[in-house]
């Protein structure tokens, strides 16, 4: 075993990164407490503030498995518990193997797992990580307020057009999230015909969210508005394994 | 009124402290090790890869928080950019729930909804994850089988799919003009730039797209 493993994977490092999780877990209990108190008071139901969480809660099992593989890329090379944290504080799972390589080469190995990595380039590559996450964070903490006053102004100068403008902000933010997608059947030559597998899924996933809301429509099957979403999710993943499987 | 702005003000300051102390903490954890265990950091090697990641991420984090902060609300943006994993996650979970509970998000009750929803996720996902600790080696034998790989790699489309079909279908118009700056840019430039410039693509489209609105509203009633 690497020396400096006994270091990552020491009770002191479980301590401080439990410290660390568990607060942020307080801070999201004490957010959703404040938010259904407001619940309450703007007169929305228990029920479906109750809907509510058990929903989000569903979906986000399936997103987060992928993330369950970075921690296992990660693991045997920072130990068990950094990994834990960068991922379940801030962070996401390309960005903490970038950046963690990123400090390794710039100590002049290869990569986290070279045999040169030493406890005080794990250290180093604790702070390098924590130094280039924490802008998000910390712009939120300063600004979060003024882009809320912000948005506020608009809303009053654009009362009529401010669904509109609410809406083509979220179409937008979805529409560059898809940009590549989007582009994929003009680069086929570069790509070849799988590379159209993701738009394919953008299509089928659209289709099945359309069907899902026809269904609730018609039927009042209160489950599957429920579960709408995160069926899509599960059908567009699996859409992706099976166009994957004929077009290569 | 006054309500509102009570839940408003709480909201800012619960945010801002407690993240003021998750910033604290996360410094902590290699402070203290590094003392504990009397390590020595070699410093210069460490800031200049440090900087490294700052000349990316001071500017496409802050386009980041300046475009999805208006979307995920007050108390959604200070747990989503505490928590992370932001687009395929925290957006898709608060987004979803608005459609479930047929609110609108720009509005009070969309605020709520965004904190439970981005809140339970956060959750989850750390629950997840710590007993993927303990758990790991059964289930990512099974995760990293190469037959469903595909399926991973295709969470965003997936994502991307379901949360902009509702939208296209109530107001197809006002989507013409961002999804033509993205086809445009996604054919033009290459993958890995398009993901490097992703955060000012996302600012440049929304004040474009938003811009188009006003115009186009304003023709409409014009007429």
């Amino acid at each position: 075993m690497k020396d400096y493993l006994k270091i990552a994977n020491s009770p002191l490092l479980f301590v401080l990164c439990f410290i660390t999780v568990g607060f942020v877990m307080i801070q999201a209990i004490l957010f959703m407490r404040k938010a259904w108190k407001q619940g309450i008071k703007l007169g929305m139901s228990k029920e479906i503030m109750k809907k509510t969480i058990r929903s989000s809660s569903i979906f986000s099992i399936i997103p987060s498995l992928p993330i369950l593989l970075v921690l296992v890329v990660l693991m045997p090379n920072l130990g068990k518990f950094f990994p834990w944290l960068r991922l379940s504080v801030i962070g996401s799972g390309p960005y903490e193997n970038m950046a963690a390589n990123a400090t390794a080469q710039a100590f002049g190995l290869q990569s986290i797992s070279s045999s040169g990595f030493t406890a005080e380039i794990f250290v180093s590559t604790m702070f390098v990580m924590t130094i280039g996450i924490i802008w998000g964070p910390l712009y939120t903490m300063l600004g979060s307020k003024y882009i809320q006053k912000g948005m506020n102004l608009i809303k009053g100068k654009q009362e009529k057009n401010y669904k509109d403008i609410f809406a083509v902000m979220f179409i937008s933010l979805l529409c560059v999230f898809g940009g590549t997608y989007f582009a994929s059947p003009f680069k086929v030559s570069q790509t070849g015909i799988v590379g159209i597998v993701p738009l394919l899924v953008v299509i089928t996933s659209a289709l099945f969210i359309w069907l899902f809301d026809y269904i609730v429509l018609k039927t009042k099957i209160k489950i599957l508005q429920e579960l709408a979403f995160p069926l899509c999710l599960i059908i567009g993943m699996g859409s992706a394994i099976l166009f994957t499987l004929i077009l290569s | 009124m006054k309500k509102n702005n009570d839940y408003y003000s709480s909201i800012h300051r619960l945010g801002r402290i407690s993240t003021l102390i998750v910033i604290i903490l996360m410094f902590m954890i290699p402070i203290v090790t590094m003392f504990v265990f009397n390590i020595k950091v070699d410093w210069k090697t460490t800031l200049a890869a440090a900087a490294q990641l700052c000349i990316v991420f001071i500017p496409t984090q802050f386009t980041e928080v300046v475009s999805f902060s208006p979307i995920l609300g007050s108390g959604g943006t200070y747990l989503s950019f505490v928590t992370g994993n932001v687009s395929n996650m925290k957006l898709p979970a608060a987004s979803s729930c608005h459609k479930m509970a047929k609110v609108d998000p720009s509005s009070d009750e969309g605020e709520v909804i965004s904190v439970l929803a981005i809140g339970a996720s956060s959750i989850v996902t750390a629950v997840i994850l710590f007993l993927g600790i303990f758990l790991l080696s059964p289930v990512v034998k099974y995760l990293q089988s190469d037959i469903i790989q595909p399926g991973f790699n295709n969470i965003m489309p997936a994502l991307v799919g379901a949360m902009l079909m509702p939208y296209l279908l109530k107001k197809p118009k006002i989507a013409v003009v961002p999804f033509l700056i993205a086809l445009i840019a996604g054919i033009i430039l290459p993958a890995a730039t398009y993901s490097n410039l992703q955060g000012f693509l996302l600012l440049g489209t929304m004040v474009i797209s938003v811009i188009s609105v006003i115009v186009m509203n304003r023709e409409r009633n014009i007429r």
